[in-house]
C-alpha cells in the first residue's frame, strides 16, 4: 500500500529536460509557474497550454504516467469547476433557474481555473519527473548559496543534506513498514476493522518499532558519516559540478519567448477575466 | 606477544596504549560499544589482522577507538603517531584509517553509488576533478563501477557493503577497519566482500583490520586478535591461535573446521600435524596421511 | 498425516503491471505433523515469499494452502485464523517489539486471539521459559534487553501463541557462535517438549543440516527437492553446484573425494565425520 505513493517521483531519461541544469529547471518551473497565472485571455491562455504541451512531450515521459499524476487531481477539479460554473454571478446570464445560474464569467473562470491548475500540476510534477532526488537538492543548495552571505553560513547546505538523507531512506523506511506490518499481522494484529480510534491504535504496533529503527538508523549513520569525514558544509567541495551547456541556453530561449508571448498576447488582447 | 622475525621492518600504524573505554551512562551507544579495558595492541603496515569475539566481547568498540569515533578514556591511541584523543587531528586521522560498519543501509549516503562514493573526498575539499577520478577508481576496484548510477536501496547487501568500501578507498585510506561487515549478509554477499578485503591487502597493500564472529574469514589472516571481556586474550598468527583450543572455547568461539576435525582425530590418537585451520587444509593433511601411513 | 499442503502455489509480485515478478510457481508439498523441515536456498530463491504463505500472510496467486486439510484463504477469518495456528516469526525479529515490558510484547499475539486474562498470563510464562527468559526480564522494557534476549523475546512472541507449526525464517542471522548455538538448542527443546511442527528457513545448511529431518531445497522459485536429509546430502556435490553453502564438514568430504580418495560425501554433522575418517583409516588399514 505505502508503495503507491508516487510524490516526487523521478523518471529516469535522457531527453533535454533530464539533462538540464537542475538550477535552471528550478527557475524555469517557478518562472513558468508564474506566467501561468499571469495570462488573462483565451489567447494567452492557449499560449499557457501549448508550451505546456510542448514541454511535456520534449521530456519524453510516457502519457501514460502524466495521465496518472493528473488523476488525483480529478475530483478537486471537478468540484471547483461545478462550483464555479453554477453560483459565479458575473458576466451576461446564459441559463437561469432557481437553483443555478450559468454566466459568461462562470464558464471562463472555470475554463481559467481547470487550465491553470492542469499546467501548474504539469509543469511542477515534470520538475521531479525529469530531475533525480539528489540533483534537485543539488540544485537548490547552489540556487540559495547566495543566502549565506546573510550570516546563514552553514543553513543551506545543512537543508541540502537534511532533504538528501531524507529521500536516501525513505526506501529504506518503506521496505522496514512492510517487514514491520507483516511481522506484526503474523502475531494476528489487525489493521483493518474497528472505529477510527481502534485503528489509529492498531497502528502504534507499527510506528513504534519504525520510530526505534529510525532512531538507530539516524545514529548509525552519523557515525558512518563521521567516519567519512564529514564535517559539515565548510570546506567541502563537490564531484559533481553544475555548468550551463548549450541546452540550458536554448531552454532559456524557449522560455523568454514564451515569457514575452504571453505578456505580448495579454496587451494586444483584452482581458477576460 | 608476537612472535615474528621481521619486526624491525615492520611500520607501526595504529597504537593501543593501555587504552580503556567505558560509558557512564547508559546511553544510545552503552550497547553497540561495550566496555573494554588495558589494551595494548600495534598493527603495522600491509598486514591482515583479525579481531575475532563473540558478542559485547569489546572487538567493535576497539574497531571504533581506531578513527577517533570513541576516544579512550584513559590510555592513549595513535594513528601513525597522532593522538587520536586531539580533536585537531580528528580529520588527519579518520583520512588515515576508513571505517566500514556492520548494517550496509545505514552507512550509504546519497541516492546514487558514484555520488555516495565521492561523499568522503567530498568533505575532505578535494578538486572536482580529483574526486571524480578517485570515484572510478574506487568502483573499478570493488567492481562496483558498472553499478556507479544505480540506487543503492536497489543492490543486494554484499554490493552495499562493496560500495562502503568503494566509499572509503576514496579517501585513499592506508587501513581499512571493517566492523563485522559480513553479519548481516548471506553466503554469496560474504564471499563477495571477504574477497573484496582479501584482494585491498593482497594486491594494494591496504593494511585491513576486519573484525568478525566468523571463524572461516578470520584464517584468511595473517594474524588474528581474540577478544573476551573487553580484554586481548590471544593474538598471534592462526596456526598460534587456533592451537590453543582451551583460550578459544572459553572466548564463546569455536575452531574452524579443519582446526576441528583434526583436534577430534588427535583424540583418537591420529595426530594430522600442526597449522590445520580450514577445510582445505584438512583435505590435504588426511589425504597426506593416508599416503605416508599405507 | 499431513499437515500442512501446498497445491500448484504460484505468486507474481506487482500482478498486472509492467513490474510482474514471479517469485515462486508451481509448488507442491506437503509438510507432516510432528516433522522438522528445513528450507534452504539462497537470496531470491523464493523461501521467504514461500513461507509466507503458510499463514495467509501472501494469498497464492494460484493454487491452494490446505491447512489440516482447508484452504486457509477461503475466507477472511480463516485467514486470521491461520496466523495464530501457523506461527510466523521473521528474520530480525527484535526490531519488531514494541511494547512497555517484555510481558506484554509477548501478550501481544495472545491478546489478538482474544485469550482470557489467565490463559494468557500461563502462555506468556510458558513462552518466555521456552526461551529462558527470567520474570525479572519480563518486567523490563524490550529495548534495555540485550541483542539475544530480545531475540528470543520476539521468538517467544511467537511461540505463546502456541502455534500448531512454528515457522523461524533465518532465526541465527548476525549472530555469534555461542548465540546461533543458543538459539537452536531451544528450538529442539521446544520441539521435543510440544511435539509441534517446525520449520527453518536459512540460506546456509549448516544449523539446518544439524537439526532438521528434512529439507526443503529452493531455486530460482521452484521446489528444487524435498528429502530427508540423509538423502539431501547423498547428492551432497549437487547442491555446491547450486551455489548452496554446504556445512563446512562436508566441503572436507568433497574435497577429499577430489582428491581421489574413496570417501563417502553425505557427511554433513562432525560426529558423521569422524566416525567415517577413522571408518576409512581403519578400511586402508592405517588405524587400528
Amino acid at each position: 500500500m505505502v508503495r503507491d505513493i508516487t510524490i516526487g517521483q523521478y523518471f529516469p531519461g535522457n531527453s533535454v529536460l533530464h539533462n538540464a541544469d537542475p538550477r535552471l529547471k528550478l527557475v524555469l518551473s517557478f518562472v513558468s509557474i508564474v506566467f501561468v497565472f499571469v495570462c488573462n485571455n483565451f489567447y494567452s491562455l492557449a499560449l499557457v497550454l501549448a508550451f505546456t504541451v510542448v514541454a511535456v512531450l520534449s521530456s519524453r515521459i510516457s502519457l501514460k504516467v502524466i495521465l496518472k499524476g493528473l488523476r488525483p487531481m480529478l475530483l478537486l477539479l471537478i468540484f471547483t469547476s461545478a462550483l464555479q460554473l453554477f453560483y459565479n454571478k458575473q458576466g451576461t446570464e446564459l441559463f437561469v433557474s432557481r437553483f443555478i445560474t450559468i454566466t459568461t464569467g462562470g464558464i471562463f473562470t472555470t475554463i481559467f481555473m481547470v487550465v491553470r491548475i492542469i499546467c501548474l500540476v504539469l509543469l511542477s510534477s515534470l520538475l521531479t519527473y525529469t530531475t533525480s532526488p539528489t540533483q534537485l537538492t543539488d540544485g537548490i543548495e547552489r540556487l540559495l548559496s547566495p543566502l549565506k552571505v546573510f550570516g546563514l553560513k552553514n543553513g543551506v547546505h545543512t537543508l541540502a543534506m537534511m532533504m538528501t538523507i531524507a529521500l536516501r531512506f525513505i526506501p529504506t523506511l518503506i521496505d522496514e513498514i512492510d517487514k514491520i506490518t507483516n511481522a506484526q499481522k503474523a502475531r494476528g494484529a489487525n489493521f483493518e476493522t474497528g472505529g477510527i480510534v481502534q485503528r489509529a491504535k492498531a497502528l502504534l504496533p507499527i510506528f513504534i518499532p519504525l520510530l526505534v529503527n529510525s532512531f538507530r538508523h539516524a545514529f548509525e549513520l552519523s557515525l558512518a558519516m563521521s567516519a567519512r569525514c564529514y564535517n559539515g558544509g565548510e570546506g567541502r567541495t563537490r564531484m559533481k559540478q553544475l555548468k550551463l551547456a548549450a541546452r540550458d541556453y536554448v531552454l532559456m530561449a524557449a522560455e523568454f519567448i514564451f515569457v514575452g508571448g504571453v505578456i505580448a498576447l495579454n496587451i494586444i488582447f483584452e482581458s477576460v477575466i | 606477544m608476537r612472535g615474528t622475525d621481521t619486526k624491525e621492518n615492520l611500520i607501526p600504524i595504529i597504537e593501543f596504549k593501555n587504552a580503556c573505554f567505558s560509558y557512564d551512562s547508559e546511553d544510545m551507544g552503552a550497547e553497540l560499544s561495550p566496555a573494554v579495558k588495558d589494551i595494548n595492541l600495534t598493527i603495522y603496515r600491509g598486514e591482515f589482522v583479525a579481531v575475532l569475539g563473540h558478542n559485547g566481547s569489546g572487538k567493535s568498540t576497539i574497531a571504533k577507538m581506531t578513527n577517533a569515533i570513541l576516544r579512550p578514556t584513559s590510555g592513549k591511541v595513535f594513528v601513525e603517531g597522532m593522538d587520536t584523543s586531539d580533536e585537531e587531528l580528528e580529520i588527519k586521522i579518520r583520512q588515515l584509517v576508513g571505517l566500514v560498519f556492520q548494517n550496509p543501509d545505514n552507512q550509504i549516503v546519497s541516492t546514487i553509488v558514484e555520488e555516495d562514493v565521492a561523499f568522503g573526498p567530498e568533505n575532505l575539499g578535494v578538486p572536482p576533478a580529483e574526486i571524480r577520478q578517485r570515484v572510478d577508481e574506487a568502483l573499478k576496484t570493488v567492481g562496483m563501477f558498472e553499478y556507479r548510477f544505480h540506487e543503492p536501496h536497489k543492490l543486494s547487501g554484499g554490493q552495499k557493503q562493496r560500495v562502503a568500501i568503494a566509499g572509503i578507498l576514496a579517501m585513499k585510506t592506508d587501513c581499512i577497519v571493517l566492523d563485522e561487515p559480513t553479519a548481516m549478509l548471506d553466503p554469496v554477499g560474504r564471499r563477495e566482500v571477504i574477497g573484496t578485503i582479501k584482494r585491498l591487502n593482497k594486491e594494494l597493500g591496504i593494511t585491513v583490520v576486519l573484525v568478525t564472529h566468523f571463524m572461516d574469514e578470520a584464517v584468511l589472516a595473517d594474524r588474528i586478535i581474540v577478544m573476551n571481556d573487553g580484554t586481548i586474550v590471544k593474538d598471534g598468527t592462526p596456526a598460534e591461535v587456533f592451537s590453543d583450543v582451551k583460550t578459544i572455547k572459553e572466548s564463546g568461539l569455536e575452531l574452524p573446521i579443519g582446526a576441528n576435525m583434526a583436534e577430534r582425530l588427535k583424540k583418537s590418537g591420529i595426530n594430522l600435524g600442526k597449522g590445520i585451520l580450514t577445510a582445505e587444509d584438512f583435505a590435504t593433511a588426511f589425504s597426506q596421511f593416508v599416503v605416508n601411513n599405507r | 498425516m499431513s499437515l500442512l499442503e501446498l497445491k500448484n502455489v504460484s505468486y507474481t509480485y506487482g500482478a498486472g503491471t509492467p513490474f510482474e515478478i514471479t517469485a515462486i510457481k508451481n509448488i507442491n508439498l506437503t509438510i507432516e505433523k510432528g516433522s522438522f523441515v528445513g528450507i534452504i536456498g539462497h537470496t531470491g530463491s523464493g523461501k521467504s515469499t514461500l513461507v509466507q504463505h503458510f499463514n495467509a500472510l501472501l494469498k497464492p496467486t494460484e493454487g491452494q494452502v490446505l491447512l489440516n486439510g482447508e484452504d486457509i484463504n477461503r475466507s477472511k477469518h480463516s485467514a486470521h485464523e491461520a496466523r495464530f495456528k501457523v506461527g510466523l516469526c521473521f528474520q530480525y525479529p527484535e526490531y519488531q517489539l514494541f511494547e512497555t515490558t517484555v510481558y506484554k510484547d509477548i501478550a501481544f499475539g495472545p491478546t489478538n486471539m482474544g485469550l482470557s486474562e489467565e490463559e494468557i498470563k500461563a502462555r506468556v510464562l510458558e513462552a518466555a521459559e521456552f526461551v529462558g527468559l527470567t520474570d525479572e526480564l519480563l518486567n523490563k522494557s524490550p529495548f534495555e534487553l540485550s541483542g539475544g534476549e530480545k531475540r528470543r523475546a520476539a521468538i517467544a512472541g511467537i511461540i505463546a501463541m502456541r502455534p500448531e507449526v512454528l515457522v523461524l525464517d533465518e532465526p541465527t542471522a548476525g549472530l555469534d557462535p555461542s548465540g546461533r548455538k543458543k538459539i537452536l538448542s531451544m528450538i529442539c527443546e521446544y520441539r521435543e517438549k510440544t511435539d509441534s511442527t517446525v520449520i527453518i528457513v536459512s540460506h546456509s545448511m549448516e544449523d539446518v543440516a544439524a537439526i532438521a529431518d528434512k529439507i526443503i531445497v529452493m531455486n530460482k522459485g521452484q521446489v528444487y527437492k524435498y528429502a530427508d536429509v540423509h538423502e539431501i546430502f547423498a547428492h551432497s556435490g549437487e547442491l555446491a553446484s547450486l551455489g548452496l553453502e554446504v556445512p563446512p564438514v562436508t566441503n572436507i568430504f568433497l574435497k577429499l573425494k577430489e582428491m581421489g580418495l574413496n570417501i563417502r560425501t553425505d557427511i554433513y554433522t562432525k560426529d558423521q565425520a569422524e566416525k567415517e575418517l577413522l571408518r576409512y583409516l581403519q578400511k586402508e588399514g592405517i588405524a587400528w
